[in-house]
Protein backbone atom coordinates (compact mmCIF):
# COMPACT_ATOMS: atom_id res chain seq x y z
CA UNK A 1 0.00 0.00 0.00
CA UNK A 2 1.36 3.57 -0.60
CA UNK A 3 1.71 6.23 1.71
CA UNK A 4 0.72 9.55 1.65
CA UNK A 5 2.04 11.97 4.52
CA UNK A 6 -0.37 14.31 4.49
CA UNK A 7 0.58 18.00 6.34
CA UNK A 8 -1.30 20.49 7.70
CA UNK A 9 -2.42 22.46 10.84
CA UNK A 10 -5.87 22.23 10.68
CA UNK A 11 -6.95 18.92 12.46
CA UNK A 12 -10.83 18.76 10.09
CA UNK A 13 -8.46 19.38 6.94
CA UNK A 14 -6.50 16.68 8.24
CA UNK A 15 -9.66 14.63 8.87
CA UNK A 16 -11.10 15.60 5.26
CA UNK A 17 -7.56 14.66 3.41
CA UNK A 18 -7.35 11.18 5.69
CA UNK A 19 -11.07 10.10 4.65
CA UNK A 20 -10.14 10.54 0.80
CA UNK A 21 -7.11 9.14 0.73
CA UNK A 22 -7.91 5.80 3.07
CA UNK A 23 -10.97 5.43 1.30
CA UNK A 24 -9.28 5.42 -2.06
CA UNK A 25 -7.00 2.92 -0.51
CA UNK A 26 -3.77 4.53 0.35
CA UNK A 27 -2.00 4.71 3.63
CA UNK A 28 -1.98 8.04 5.50
CA UNK A 29 0.26 9.57 7.32
CA UNK A 30 -0.67 13.09 9.39
CA UNK A 31 1.56 15.82 9.85
CA UNK A 32 0.68 18.91 12.27
CA UNK A 33 3.33 21.22 10.61
CA UNK A 34 5.94 21.28 8.63
CA UNK A 35 8.97 20.59 11.24
CA UNK A 36 6.43 17.48 12.43
CA UNK A 37 6.04 16.35 8.72
CA UNK A 38 10.01 16.56 8.09
CA UNK A 39 10.62 14.49 11.42
CA UNK A 40 8.17 11.57 10.43
CA UNK A 41 8.94 11.97 6.79
CA UNK A 42 12.73 10.70 7.75
CA UNK A 43 10.88 7.86 10.01
CA UNK A 44 8.63 6.69 7.48
CA UNK A 45 8.39 5.57 4.01
CA UNK A 46 6.41 8.62 1.83
CA UNK A 47 5.39 7.67 -1.65
CA UNK A 48 3.67 11.47 -1.67
CA UNK A 49 3.74 14.35 0.50
CA UNK A 50 0.64 16.70 0.35
CA UNK A 51 0.80 19.65 2.38
CA UNK A 52 -0.76 23.40 3.46
CA UNK A 53 0.94 26.26 3.08
CA UNK A 54 0.09 27.89 5.78
CA UNK A 55 1.29 26.23 8.78
CA UNK A 56 3.10 27.72 12.01
CA UNK A 57 7.08 26.16 12.29
CA UNK A 58 7.94 25.90 9.14
CA UNK A 59 5.27 26.32 6.03
CA UNK A 60 4.63 23.77 3.31
CA UNK A 61 7.45 25.79 0.61
CA UNK A 62 9.75 25.80 3.15
CA UNK A 63 9.26 21.83 4.01
CA UNK A 64 9.47 20.95 0.03
CA UNK A 65 12.52 23.04 -0.04
CA UNK A 66 13.78 20.99 3.27
CA UNK A 67 13.05 17.65 1.44
CA UNK A 68 14.58 18.33 -2.05
CA UNK A 69 17.50 18.62 -0.08
CA UNK A 70 17.32 14.87 1.48
CA UNK A 71 18.61 12.33 -1.16
CA UNK A 72 15.52 10.47 -0.64
CA UNK A 73 12.77 12.96 -1.46
CA UNK A 74 14.28 14.71 -4.25
CA UNK A 75 11.87 12.90 -6.83
CA UNK A 76 8.87 11.65 -4.27
CA UNK A 77 5.65 13.95 -5.66
CA UNK A 78 5.07 17.21 -3.58
CA UNK A 79 1.64 18.54 -3.78
CA UNK A 80 0.98 21.98 -1.65
CA UNK A 81 -2.58 22.14 -0.88
CA UNK A 82 -3.08 25.72 0.23
CA UNK A 83 -5.86 28.98 -0.06
CA UNK A 84 -2.93 30.94 -1.25
CA UNK A 85 -3.75 31.23 -5.11
CA UNK A 86 -1.69 34.12 -6.07
CA UNK A 87 0.45 33.71 -9.56
CA UNK A 88 3.72 34.51 -6.63
CA UNK A 89 3.07 32.38 -4.35
CA UNK A 90 3.00 29.40 -6.84
CA UNK A 91 5.91 30.34 -8.57
CA UNK A 92 7.62 30.33 -5.03
CA UNK A 93 6.09 26.96 -4.36
CA UNK A 94 7.36 25.98 -7.92
CA UNK A 95 10.99 26.93 -7.35
CA UNK A 96 11.30 25.12 -4.03
CA UNK A 97 10.41 21.98 -6.13
CA UNK A 98 7.17 21.16 -5.23
CA UNK A 99 5.05 19.16 -8.10
CA UNK A 100 2.13 21.01 -8.07
CA UNK A 101 -0.02 24.06 -6.58
CA UNK A 102 -3.88 22.38 -5.41
CA UNK A 103 -6.37 25.50 -4.06
CA UNK A 104 -8.54 25.01 -1.51
CA UNK A 105 -11.11 23.84 -0.93
CA UNK A 106 -10.23 20.31 -2.66
CA UNK A 107 -12.60 17.96 -4.83
CA UNK A 108 -12.26 14.29 -3.64
CA UNK A 109 -11.91 12.77 -6.79
CA UNK A 110 -10.03 15.08 -8.75
CA UNK A 111 -7.77 15.33 -5.97
CA UNK A 112 -7.28 11.29 -6.05
CA UNK A 113 -7.02 11.78 -9.82
CA UNK A 114 -4.06 14.49 -9.70
CA UNK A 115 -2.35 12.06 -7.27
CA UNK A 116 -2.73 8.98 -9.45
CA UNK A 117 -1.15 11.09 -12.37
CA UNK A 118 1.80 12.25 -10.72
CA UNK A 119 2.65 8.95 -7.87
CA UNK A 120 5.15 6.43 -9.59
CA UNK B 1 -2.04 48.10 8.24
CA UNK B 2 1.09 50.19 8.87
CA UNK B 3 1.60 52.89 11.67
CA UNK B 4 1.72 56.19 9.51
CA UNK B 5 4.93 57.56 10.21
CA UNK B 6 5.63 61.56 10.01
CA UNK B 7 6.73 61.83 6.84
CA UNK B 8 3.79 60.40 5.63
CA UNK B 9 1.33 62.51 7.83
CA UNK B 10 -1.07 64.25 5.62
CA UNK B 11 -3.57 66.94 7.47
CA UNK B 12 -4.68 65.82 10.45
CA UNK B 13 -7.78 64.91 12.27
CA UNK B 14 -7.60 65.61 16.01
CA UNK B 15 -9.43 62.60 18.02
CA UNK B 16 -10.69 63.61 21.70
CA UNK B 17 -8.70 60.94 23.72
CA UNK B 18 -12.44 59.46 25.11
CA UNK B 19 -13.40 58.84 21.66
CA UNK B 20 -10.43 57.26 20.56
CA UNK B 21 -10.72 54.93 23.94
CA UNK B 22 -14.25 53.93 23.02
CA UNK B 23 -13.58 53.29 19.14
CA UNK B 24 -10.71 51.00 20.68
CA UNK B 25 -12.84 49.31 23.27
CA UNK B 26 -15.12 48.38 19.92
CA UNK B 27 -12.61 46.82 17.76
CA UNK B 28 -11.56 45.01 21.10
CA UNK B 29 -15.12 43.81 21.34
CA UNK B 30 -15.50 42.87 17.64
CA UNK B 31 -12.00 41.27 18.24
CA UNK B 32 -13.62 38.93 21.18
CA UNK B 33 -16.52 38.23 19.32
CA UNK B 34 -14.64 36.90 16.28
CA UNK B 35 -12.52 34.83 18.83
CA UNK B 36 -15.91 33.32 19.94
CA UNK B 37 -16.97 32.74 16.33
CA UNK B 38 -13.94 30.31 15.77
CA UNK B 39 -14.47 28.82 18.93
CA UNK B 40 -18.49 27.98 18.04
CA UNK B 41 -17.09 27.18 14.56
CA UNK B 42 -14.52 24.73 15.59
CA UNK B 43 -17.01 23.11 18.03
CA UNK B 44 -19.45 22.57 15.44
CA UNK B 45 -16.89 21.06 12.64
CA UNK B 46 -15.11 18.63 15.11
CA UNK B 47 -18.77 17.47 16.15
CA UNK B 48 -19.64 17.13 12.59
CA UNK B 49 -16.64 15.35 11.13
CA UNK B 50 -16.98 13.04 14.36
CA UNK B 51 -20.71 12.33 13.00
CA UNK B 52 -19.24 12.10 9.22
CA UNK B 53 -17.01 9.59 10.46
CA UNK B 54 -19.63 7.31 12.33
CA UNK B 55 -22.14 7.44 9.17
CA UNK B 56 -19.26 6.35 6.85
CA UNK B 57 -18.66 3.42 9.12
CA UNK B 58 -22.25 2.37 9.95
CA UNK B 59 -22.64 2.27 6.35
CA UNK B 60 -19.59 -0.29 5.57
CA UNK B 61 -20.67 -2.28 7.94
CA UNK B 62 -24.45 -2.60 7.44
CA UNK B 63 -24.57 -2.40 3.77
CA UNK B 64 -23.22 -5.04 1.54
CA UNK B 65 -20.07 -4.56 -0.02
CA UNK B 66 -20.17 -2.97 -3.74
CA UNK B 67 -23.64 -2.84 -3.38
CA UNK B 68 -25.77 0.30 -5.42
CA UNK B 69 -27.06 1.77 -2.87
CA UNK B 70 -23.83 1.50 -0.56
CA UNK B 71 -22.11 3.38 -3.82
CA UNK B 72 -24.55 5.84 -4.00
CA UNK B 73 -24.55 7.29 -0.01
CA UNK B 74 -20.66 6.74 0.01
CA UNK B 75 -20.66 9.19 -3.38
CA UNK B 76 -22.56 11.68 -1.48
CA UNK B 77 -20.47 11.58 1.52
CA UNK B 78 -17.65 11.98 -0.69
CA UNK B 79 -18.89 15.14 -2.32
CA UNK B 80 -19.76 16.77 0.99
CA UNK B 81 -15.88 16.70 1.77
CA UNK B 82 -15.40 20.11 -0.39
CA UNK B 83 -18.31 21.88 1.76
CA UNK B 84 -16.80 20.85 4.90
CA UNK B 85 -13.58 22.22 4.75
CA UNK B 86 -15.45 25.56 5.05
CA UNK B 87 -13.92 25.60 8.67
CA UNK B 88 -10.42 25.63 7.95
CA UNK B 89 -10.56 29.06 5.39
CA UNK B 90 -13.08 30.40 7.95
CA UNK B 91 -10.47 30.24 10.76
CA UNK B 92 -7.85 31.84 8.23
CA UNK B 93 -10.12 34.67 7.46
CA UNK B 94 -10.98 34.84 11.06
CA UNK B 95 -7.47 34.89 12.07
CA UNK B 96 -6.56 37.56 9.60
CA UNK B 97 -9.23 39.97 9.83
CA UNK B 98 -8.27 39.66 13.61
CA UNK B 99 -4.69 41.10 12.87
CA UNK B 100 -5.99 43.53 10.93
CA UNK B 101 -8.44 44.85 14.28
CA UNK B 102 -5.90 44.22 16.25
CA UNK B 103 -2.98 46.25 14.72
CA UNK B 104 -6.00 48.86 14.47
CA UNK B 105 -7.07 49.35 17.75
CA UNK B 106 -3.10 50.07 18.94
CA UNK B 107 -2.02 52.26 16.22
CA UNK B 108 -5.89 54.59 17.43
CA UNK B 109 -4.65 54.05 21.05
CA UNK B 110 -1.21 54.70 19.71
CA UNK B 111 -1.99 58.05 17.68
CA UNK B 112 -4.38 59.25 20.48
CA UNK B 113 -2.30 58.63 23.42
CA UNK B 114 0.95 58.37 22.49
CA UNK B 115 3.32 55.40 22.87
CA UNK B 116 4.15 53.56 25.81
CA UNK B 117 7.70 54.57 26.70
CA UNK B 118 10.05 52.21 25.20
CA UNK B 119 7.71 51.19 22.42
CA UNK B 120 8.72 51.72 18.97
CA UNK B 121 6.77 52.10 15.87
CA UNK B 122 8.18 48.65 14.85
CA UNK B 123 6.32 46.90 17.23
CA UNK B 124 2.79 48.46 15.67
CA UNK B 125 3.96 47.33 12.27
CA UNK B 126 4.27 43.36 13.85
CA UNK B 127 0.98 43.29 14.80
CA UNK B 128 -0.51 44.03 11.25
CA UNK B 129 -0.85 40.63 9.39
CA UNK B 130 2.87 40.83 6.85
CA UNK B 131 0.76 39.86 4.44
CA UNK B 132 -2.47 39.58 2.45
CA UNK B 133 -5.37 37.94 3.00
CA UNK B 134 -5.03 34.23 1.83
CA UNK B 135 -8.23 33.36 1.32
CA UNK B 136 -9.41 35.44 -1.45
CA UNK B 137 -12.20 32.77 -2.28
CA UNK B 138 -15.92 33.85 -1.92
CA UNK B 139 -17.66 30.60 -2.58
CA UNK B 140 -17.00 26.76 -1.99
CA UNK B 141 -16.34 25.51 -5.06
CA UNK B 142 -13.55 23.82 -5.31
CA UNK B 143 -10.03 25.67 -6.09
CA UNK B 144 -7.72 25.30 -9.47
CA UNK B 145 -5.40 22.80 -10.41
CA UNK B 146 -1.44 23.20 -11.41
CA UNK B 147 1.20 20.68 -12.13
CA UNK B 148 4.55 22.18 -12.67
Amino acid sequence: MQSILAVDDSPSMRKMVSFTLTGAGYHVVEAFDGQDAYEKAQSHEIDLVLVDQNMPRLDGIGLTRKLREHPKYQTVPILILTTESSDQMKQAGRAAGATGWLVKPFDPNRLIEVIRKVMP
Amino acid sequence: MQPVSESTRGPGVHLPVMVAAELQDSLLVVMHDLHRLEGLLSHATDNLLERFGEANESLTESLVHGSPELVAVQTALRNAVVELQFQDMASQLIWHTTKVLQSCAFQLAAEAMGSEEGEEPAALAQMAPDRPNPVTQSEMDAGSIDLF
